[in-house]
């Protein structure tokens, strides 16, 4: 019954965008008031009626409503309420209406965000209903999350145990905010190439945009490499694997795509690629989200294989994309914009930015679709893994860090090599010293450790210098220079947090049994007892050891085993203590009879500034953010 | 297949006994490279699957036995094949993916030095 007032929303939705999407671009200049007004509304309650779509599953789920196919499929009555709700997006169906909702509220937001510029705004609602079509189209034909049972099963299968946790339940609205944010970018370059009118009025709307969806991608990174720290249980935070890298690409697109904007904003120029960027970073998300929702790399991220859904997946993205490189390719001509800088300037840094961003993109993506390329081609299997990024990503980023030291300091008309130096001295001073240092420490050790700890402190101390001059200067910090300086920050702590994790990490593997002592990192942990405990919808083994340092207790630590009956599926978890930045984890292993336990303990020193970073950098994000909506409402 | 992974494991342990830390960081390092045939994607050194352990364990065996490391990779790659390397060796099948990434930042360069001329 509910499910068909669900399926109803979405056809009525469905309805409503194509209207939008056929009435709307037949509009001409002399577009009446009334007429644009009618347009905003349809786009409005299309996105409420999916909304409602969106909340009559949630209802669902809740009441664990069985008569409902994917409810049966990814939910059960004993899964705790909080991830009943998760596990409305924790399956295909679910995720891809999580999507469109995301979609439409982003349409409707923009539709009622006031704009003189009138039929440019009709245009971006043209291209936004199109895709918004193409999704409704994808959902109601081949991934209906509203499918009925003919017979009701008794329960449900339950949600995938290891997407029992907290950050995960998170992780994909919020990744999906920073996706299909970025849609708007795709939608403004389209209008802007329509009306061939790509000018600094554009970027100055556009950005804004940009930003709240770069600080979600990041945010959203941020969490999938935390939960995959403490809940894979072997204590990484980056796999390079194929689903990773699916976020990490329009990351770092967007990330080119937001400096590249400014370029437009200040000087008028940089158009071709910066309206490229805004093309492909969209084009990114659709790849990523195919990527991921195809299982056509099949990873622990992918939930099921259907081709016809990945097949369906496709033509819409090679559509969406055809159409808009189609429009880019015939309207380029009018992106032509002479373009003035110095190597050392602000828009001489920005340009270099962009471009190696760019360049780290098709790297990843290179690498990440070369197997899959390969075996379609040659018949040839092989694998395209950590090692390999770590020698073409790391040191191809590698630049792209010293120069954003200098960004701090560098102004828009450019400086003397002099004045510069002057400016960083300090900078480069702290960072010889540092490379001195971790080189003496190290023995000369792995020149990576030593590169990368000093462009890290190069980039923090730097930054902080620009932040400190730019403050002596005019007595306050302009929000705008905050949120780059917070967000350049955040990488630095990202990369000082990866690097001292990587060099300086411990682990050891024991078989242990109660009353074992076991020394790592200047801590003592004693072992007292494993133990059989049941959960709402597990059993747990679960070992409790005590933690002392200096023959001080510090805490009880208890690593976990789950064992999910429904799924039949053992998960770990982790139990970790942080002491500042770094973290004593541990991992509970396999039963080796007799009372004894496998277990790993690991130090992970500093490894916390990667998610302190994380956030320096959304928050920068969201700093820069508020600014412009400041000024907006200035204007 | 499975009496052989336990037997390698034993060996394995009898020499980890005296096993000296630089060969296990070696052996670690190595790991680092090759991937988990029976995980999803992960190499074996990130992983706590059996045959993961006892594959960690043989080439700590061969690393003592004096092999060096292109021999443990070819043993690896005849026994589960070219997928188990995570570091895609360098040969025309894999020109494209090593070369692109290193020809377009020349290229970048380029473009920037005769940008900024």
């Amino acid at each position: 019954m509910i499910a068909n007032l669900g399926y109803i929303c979405l056809l009525l939705s469905a309805g409503l965008t194509a209207i939008i999407a056929i009435w709307a671009p037949l509009q001409n200049p002399k577009i009446t008031p009334h007429k644009i007004a009618i347009i905003e509304s349809l786009s409005v309650v299309q996105a409420i009626l999916v909304l409602t779509a969106f909340l009559v599953l949630v209802y669902a789920y809740s009441i664990s409503d069985f008569s409902i196919m994917s409810v049966a499929l990814n939910s059960h009555t004993s899964t705790p309420f909080f991830y009943k709700i998760s596990s409305v997006w924790g399956n295909h169906e679910g995720s891809m209406l999580l999507w469109l909702l995301v979609l439409s509220g982003f349409t409707a937001v923009f539709a009622v965000s006031t704009m003189q510029q009138r039929l440019f705004k009709i245009r971006v609602l043209t291209s936004q209903a199109w895709i918004g079509l193409g999704f409704h189209l994808f959902i109601l034909l081949i991934s209906n999350p509203f499918i009925k049972f003919e017979t009701i099963p008794l329960n449900g299968r339950g949600l995938n145990p290891i997407l029992q946790d907290p950050a995960l339940a998170f992780h994909p609205p919020i990744l999906y905010i920073g996706y299909v944010g970025l849609s708007i970018a795709f939608s403004f370059a389209m209008a802007g190439l329509w009306q061939k009118n790509i000018d600094q009025v554009w970027a100055k709307l556009l950005k804004p945009w940009c930003l709240i969806a770069w600080s979600f991608l990041t945010f959203g990174v941020t969490l999938g490499s935390l939960w995959a720290y403490y809940e894979l249980g072997w204590g990484g935070w980056w796999f390079w694997d194929p689903v990773e890298n699916a976020a990490l690409m329009p990351w770092l697109l967007a990330t080119a795509l937001i400096h590249s904007l400014s370029l437009i904003e200040k000087q008028n120029a940089f158009k071709l690629l910066t309206t490229f960027l805004a093309i492909m970073s969209f084009g990114f998300s659709l790849i990523g989200t195919f990527l991921v929702r195809s299982g056509i790399l099949t990873s622990i991220h992918s939930f099921a294989v259907a081709p016809a859904r990945g097949q369906f997946l496709l033509l819409l993205i090679m559509l969406i994309l055809g159409y808009g490189l189609t429009l880019f390719l015939i309207q380029a001509r009018f992106l032509k914009s002479p373009i003035f800088a110095t190597p050392l300037s602000l828009p001489g840094t920005l340009i270099f930015s962009t471009l190696i961003l760019s360049l780290l993109t098709a790297t990843v993506f290179l690498g990440t679709l070369y197997p899959l390329l390969l075996e379609s081609i040659t018949g040839q299997q092989l694998s395209v893994g950590a090692p390999y990024f770590n020698q073409t990503f790391v040191p191809l980023a590698f630049p792209l860090i010293v120069v954003m030291g200098f960004a701090s300091q560098l102004s828009w008309q450019g400086d003397t090599l002099y004045a510069i130096s002057r400016k960083l001295q300090i900078a480069f001073i702290t960072t010889m010293i540092t490379a001195l240092i971790v080189g003496y420490w190290q023995k000369g050790g792995p020149i990576l450790s030593i590169a990368s700890l000093s462009a890290a402190i190069w980039l923090f101390i730097a930054t902080l210098s620009g932040v400190w001059d730019t403050f002596k200067e005019v007595k306050y910090l302009p929000l705008t220079y905050t949120g780059m300086a917070t967000a350049h920050i955040g990488i630095a702590l990202v990369i000082m947090g990866m690097t001292v994790d990587i060099f300086w990490k411990t682990e050891k593997t024991q078989i242990v049994s109660p009353g074992d002592q076991i020394e790592i990192a200047g801590y003592t942990l004693i072992l007292k007892k494993v133990s059989l405990m049941p959960g709402q919808n597990y059993q747990a083994e679960k070992a409790i050891l005590h933690l002392f340092k200096d023959g001080q207790f510090q805490g009880i630590l208890n690593p976990e085993k789950r064992y999910y009956p429904l799924h039949q599926v053992i998960a770990t978890e982790t139990s970790i203590k942080t002491r500042k930045f770094s973290d004593l984890y541990i991992a509970l292993g396999e039963f080796q009879g007799c009372n004894r336990w496998s277990m790993r303990f690991y130090w992970h020193p500093m490894v916390n500034l990667i998610w302190l970073g994380g956030a320096f950098c959304t928050l920068g994000g969201l700093l820069a953010f508020v600014s412009r909506l400041r000024r907006k409402v200035a204007v | 297949m499975r009496i052989l992974n336990i037997m390698m494991l034993f060996i394995g342990l009898s020499y980890n006994a005296n096993a000296d830390e630089k060969l296990e960081l070696h052996a670690r390092q190595l790991a680092l490279q090759i991937r988990c045939p029976v995980c999803q994607g992960q190499s074996i050194e990130d992983s706590n699957a059996p045959l993961a352990i006892a594959l960690k364990t043989f080439i700590l065996a061969q690393l003592n036995a004096g092999q060096n490391e292109a021999q443990i990779f070819n043993e690896l790659k005849r026994q589960y094949g070219t997928r188990i390397l995570l570091n895609p060796p360098f040969q025309p099948a894999t020109y494209l993916l090593w070369l692109t990434p290193f020809s377009l930042a020349v290229l970048i360069v380029f473009f920037l030095m005769r940008f900024f001329k």
